[in-house]
């Protein structure tokens, strides 16, 4: 485990991004953010009455967007939702519903599993309604019951409810081929007329797909929550990149197909999925600029998430009132469990470690970093504290001049 | 639905809705609603009761600006039309789905159609007749004899009606065929389907639309609902002239007026919401449909109901904003009592807060924003939660 803590460190000293796993143990200064979030939306919202939600986590550059993802997606799979990130940048048109729907299934994660993708997911679905009874036969039985009444549970695309229905009898049957065949068109390939052909279901045409790719998204959600799982946190990372781009024509399609999201959203039943997205201002200003989504996002002043208003779609992390308090507290966090993790004997006391974190926290005001402070204190602690278990110092190695000689 | 039918856990997750997006969710429309209730009553009383029971047809056109209540009203008259046994579809003209590619909007209708049939809430032509079916559809024998425009969509319809299973392979490729799918002839033969041909396509989709409500007449739903709710200005051509795809959806809707005028689509509602400005557009770009669409726009004069365009203030009693505020209010106060929580003093913060939102949203749509403010404090009243 101090393996892993290390690896973390060194990922922050690098580049000052938020680690893949363990946000949960750093995070700082959104602590009663998180705790609204949980109450509202994850437990209360999506677990408990099954209704979708979505918001919009604005920052600048450096603000601390991903590790808020991460962070958010961590809370929400020790609570059994599945969870997918989804870094849409250059390389990913979120226009293309398809292509974001391909990459929603690849990165989905399910509660307790290390693996990810459509496989994964009707797997995870299948144990989670067999193992919901103790006494084998009546699971079997249950697990049967639920299988046969896919098809009459109102998804939002009923071709795809017959595909999982088939999948997972596959899987059940342990019939490999034909589930590796279903995976392929629930993985995408919907348009793929072999496929299509073996599963008895008629190809998608080309005009129709990215409808379906958006109706086919909604009902893996309802199918994932249809299986007794809470429901699914989709994070969506990079938006600036994904949204900026080129072309005009291209930006109003994204920001019509935000603003359809939410008609979905509202009207979707047993969908159970809270989508967040990471913006920057900038991008923020051009939805703004878009009436029939600023119409629908924006709150009257004073009426903001961080003012209290818990129904608010947008999330600003840059209204913190104290940065170098925040800064001092990030830095605090990462010296406690250090010391209080690492199982060996450190060779400076943490009062100093602590003062010399407080200085980092007080030369970042003073350099005026603004934006991407609590990037820049993450990786300089994270430096600091690397320094402190390598070499038993809290001074940068480039401290000590090369040309130091002991005098023969 | 009423006050009275609703509970308490849905008005939590409406209001919630309201307070993020300033419009509740589509099942609980009418509990929230404020000042629409006349118009709706001459709607039911005149244009379903009267002209579409009597075979008749319309085309109407609401307009208004962003947030002044468009898609609310539409899912109104979708609650409604559905109570009175119509078959409803309700489209959000995106960008996946264009207005001028009339096989997407009818394989649209084919799938995401809606019907009530005796109070089990139905999606799908497939699951629609399937029920009928089932439940002893009347008019089956009636359907199986009378000409229609496109005579292998109605036996598709008729055969569908007979499946007691709707797991077999038949009845998958009844319902890939009835929901616009191309299926070969092959495939149908070898499952002894007959007489059921020419799949949907660019050519025959009129056929279908035409076909499926005389169909669903002679089984006995109501009449047949359009809604076509337009949010990102796709009809307004940018830079001038509209663009050929723009012209082709607006001949599309000029088909749709002539077809309810002259009878060629029976017992169908047809409601359009558009943003201001494409009335003055159509009169200039694309007279066929604004000549037909004309009306005389006199700030002295108010519209009468039976006018096919009307302003969204038009049907609202609650045309001044400081009474939609007081109706809003004490529609609100009652909803928060009907959770059981107390609304002393709520009427005074649901005041000052609308008041100024009302002033912010000066000159342009306040409701949306009106709504998410008061829903804020209804939520956090019922939660015990006021900051």
């Amino acid at each position: 485990m101090i393996i892993d803590y290390i690896g973390i460190l060194e990922t922050m000293a690098t580049n000052g991004v938020a680690p893949a796993a363990g946000c949960s143990l750093f995070g700082v200064g959104y602590e009663k953010v998180f705790e609204r979030l949980n109450k509202v939306y994850l437990q209360d919202r999506i677990a408990t009455r099954g209704g979708s939600a979505e918001k919009f986590v604005v920052g600048p550059f450096g603000s601390g967007k991903t590790h808020f993802l991460r962070q958010l997606m961590e809370i929400a799979a020790t609570q059994k939702f599945a969870t997918s990130e989804v870094s849409l940048d250059k390389d990913l048109d979120y226009s293309n519903r398809l292509s974001v729907y391909k990459e929603i299934v690849r990165n989905l994660r399910m509660p307790d599993s290390s693996g990810r993708g459509m496989r994964e997911i009707l797997a995870a679905c299948a144990k989670n309604v067999q193992g919901m009874l103790p006494d084998p036969d009546a699971a079997e039985a249950a697990f049967q019951g639920w299988l046969e009444g896919i098809t009459d549970h109102d998804f939002k695309q009923d071709k795809f409810a017959r595909v999982a229905q088939k999948a997972v009898r596959y899987y059940d049957q342990q019939d490999q081929d034909g589930f590796q065949t279903a995976c392929q068109w629930l993985e995408g390939a919907f348009d793929n007329k072999e496929i299509a052909s073996r599963l008895g279901e008629q190809p998608v045409k080309g005009d129709e797909l990215k409808l379906f790719a958006s109706q086919a998204m909604f009902s893996m959600f309802q199918f994932i929550r249809y299986a007794g799982f809470k429901g699914t946190v989709v994070c969506f990372d990079e938006a600036d990149i994904g949204f900026q781009q080129t072309s005009k024509d291209k930006i109003q399609k994204i920001l019509a197909l935000l603003r359809a999201d939410i008609g979905v959203i509202n009207d979707l039943t047993g969908g159970a999925v809270f989508f967040v997205y990471a913006l920057t201002d900038e991008v923020v200003h051009s939805m703004m600029q878009y009436m029939a989504l600023k119409q629908r996002i924006d709150s009257p002043p004073g009426e903001g998430f961080m003012d209290g208003n818990d129904y608010a779609a947008l999330i600003s992390l840059s209204a913190s009132t104290d940065r170098e308090a925040e800064l001092r507290k990030i830095g605090h966090r990462l010296a406690d469990l250090l010391y209080d993790y690492a199982r060996i004997q450190l060779a400076v006391d943490k009062s100093q470690a602590i003062n010399k974190i407080d200085q980092i926290a007080a030369d970042i005001i003073e350099e005026d970093i603004s934006s991407s402070s609590r990037r820049e204190m993450t990786k300089r602690t994270s430096t600091l504290l690397l320094n402190l278990l390598n070499r038993g110092s809290l001074e940068a190695a480039a401290t000590v001049s090369p040309f130091e000689e002991d005098e023969v | 639905m009423t006050l009275t039918d609703i509970t308490p856990e849905a008005i939590i997750t409406a209001l919630e809705t309201m307070a993020e997006y300033g419009e509740p969710p589509q099942a609980n429309t009418s509990v929230f609603d404020v000042g629409s209730d006349h118009y709706l009553s001459f709607f039911v009383e005149e244009i379903c009761d009267h002209l579409v029971a009597g075979g008749g047809s319309t085309c109407r056109f609401f307009e208004g600006p962003y947030g002044a209540g468009k898609t609310h009203l539409l899912k109104l008259l979708e609650e409604r039309a559905l109570e009175l046994g119509y078959a409803v579809v309700r489209t959000d003209l995106s960008s996946d789905l264009h207005l001028e590619d009339w096989k997407a909007i009818t394989r649209y209708v084919l799938k995401d159609m809606r019907a009530n049939i005796s109070g089990e809430p139905l999606r799908s032509l497939f699951n629609i007749l399937t029920t009928l079916g089932r439940q002893g559809a009347k008019g089956a024998a009636q359907l199986k004899t009378t000409p229609m425009p496109h005579p292998g969509f109605k036996n598709a319809i008729f055969q569908a009606i007979q499946q007691s299973n709707s797991n077999t392979a038949k009845a998958n490729l009844l319902r890939a065929f009835l929901h616009g799918e191309k299926v070969t002839a092959a495939d149908l033969k070898k499952a002894d389907i007959f007489g059921v041909k020419n799949s949907l396509n660019e050519r025959n989709a009129e056929a279908f639309i035409k076909t499926l409500i005389e169909s669903l007449n002679i089984l006995g739903l109501s009449g047949f609902m359009f809604l076509f709710d337009e949010n990102e200005k796709s009809f307004q051509p940018r830079g001038g002239r509209p663009n050929q795809k723009q012209l082709n959806a607006a001949n599309l809707m000029r088909h749709l007026v002539d077809g309810c005028i002259t009878g060629t689509l029976p017992r169908t509602i047809v409601v359009f919401t558009i943003l201001p400005g494409f009335l003055e557009t159509m009169t200039i770009h694309y007279q066929a449909l604004g000549q037909r669409l004309a009306m005389v726009r006199d700030m002295d004069i108010n519209g009468s109901w039976r006018w096919p365009v009307l302003g969204l203030e038009q049907v609202n009693t609650a045309q001044e904003a400081e009474l939609f505020l007081e109706q809003s209010i004490s529609r609100l106060c009652a909803i928060v009592e009907k959770c059981g929580a107390s609304s002393q003093g709520l009427a005074d913060a649901m005041n000052q807060q609308g008041t100024r939102i009302i002033v912010q949203n000066a000159g342009s749509g306040y409701k949306r924003d009106l709504m998410k403010g008061l829903a804020v404090l209804a939520i956090e009243r019922i939660r015990g939660r006021e900051r």
